[in-house]
């Protein structure tokens, strides 16, 4: 039989590892929302918003406002273009914006570009994309697409994210409602080879 | 070389839990279902704590959430090529699934404990982690060996 103090190494690699495992992921848990929780922001970009960049079309547009939801809007850029005549594609050149849905609930989003397609129903950040939340996570993409008739968010490129929970490095993300009837039953999908590493204790 | 019985008993001696330190996975992919309440690492898992590592196949986390929001992981579940390995010292198995109520972490399948020498395979090993029993099941081998 082998001695005790074989048993309490492989006891001991138990005890470590897998409080350590559950740690990480019940750290990471928290970027997604509670599956009661119905996120109405992804169902329509707000009618207002979509109004706002299609009658810019200026040099160093900016807004600042409150939306038909509700939420409080800022949103900077250098130029806005739409792209063609019946202003269905627009292009918006070093934007950087901030949304507040409440005090304690807010986040900011920079990039090089933006494009909102209003055929396709979808807005892309591209170039140097950086997201930060109130909850204290930070994005940051090569590029963003948001479907935001199908609540869906996706990355092309690689995604590194930061928070509470430590890091992640992705080669691409996806994050989606698998019931948009019920609006929930949310899931963060990373891809193309993860990596994520958590800090813990003194 | 010697047998062991089936259903042997064994005490495990209590060690301390790491304090700090920096713990890193790597895999294919990880998809988070809020709807199912799982967490997925996919293709080639590694987790590393300090000299410390796990691989697997796969890796599912099932959690669960209250009614005041507070998420609770409730098992862990690895799968295939299962290896928990530390130094020299390599454990083996098919299945390896962590309960956190009762905090015993239950190995299936082809168990292989390879440790400075002395090595001890069976089909199927319980341990609860709070005592440090383990009880070791089905047709169980032991190999004595030395450290060196």
């Amino acid at each position: 039989m082998l001695k005790d103090d074989k048993y309490s190494t492989l006891v001991a690699i138990f005890k470590v590892m897998l409080p350590c495992l559950a740690l990480i992921i019940l750290s990471t848990l928290f970027l997604l929302p509670d599956n009661r929780t119905k996120i109405q922001a992804l169902n329509t970009i707000d009618k207002s918003t979509l109004d706002i960049v299609k009658k810019a079309g200026v040099n160093k547009p900016s807004f600042r406002g409150t939306l038909a939801s509700g939420s409080n809007l800022e949103l900077y850029a250098t130029e806005i273009i739409p792209k063609n005549n019946d202003k269905k594609i627009i292009e918006i050149n070093e934007i950087s914006a901030r949304l507040e849905l409440n005090k304690n609930n807010w986040a900011t989003a920079s990039a090089k570009k933006g494009v909102v397609n209003i055929s396709e129903q979808t807005a892309e950040m591209i170039g140097k994309v950086s997201v930060k939340s109130s909850n204290g996570v930070l994005i940051e993409t090569s590029d963003l697409k948001v479907f935001y008739a199908k609540s869906l968010v996706k990355t092309e490129g690689e995604v590194f994210m930061k928070g509470p929970f430590g890091t992640i490095t992705a080669g691409s993300a996806e994050f989606y409602d698998m019931n948009q009837n019920s609006g929930t039953g949310y899931v963060l999908l990373f891809n193309k080879g993860v990596k994520m590493q958590y800090n813990f204790g003194e | 070389m010697s047998q062991v019985s089936a259903g042997t008993n064994v005490s495990l001696g209590s060690i301390e839990m790491e304090k700090s330190g920096t713990i890193e996975v790597t895999s294919d992919s990880l998809k988070i279902d809020s709807n199912v309440g799982i967490a997925t690492f996919d293709g080639n898992v590694e987790i590393k704590l300090n000299k410390i590592i796990l691989k697997a196949q796969k890796i599912t986390v099932t959690y669960s959430i209250d009614e005041n929001s507070k998420q609770e992981i409730t098992e862990i579940l690895a799968i295939n090529d299962v290896f928990f390995i530390s130094n020299k010292d390599i454990t083996k198995a098919d299945r390896a699934l962590y309960s956190l109520s009762d905090n015993t972490i239950k190995l299936s399948g082809n168990i292989l404990i390879n440790q400075g020498g002395t090595s001890f395979s069976g089909e199927e090993l319980s341990i609860n982690l709070d005592t440090g029993q383990g009880t070791m099941s089905g047709r169980v081998k032991a190999i004595l060996g030395s450290d060196e």
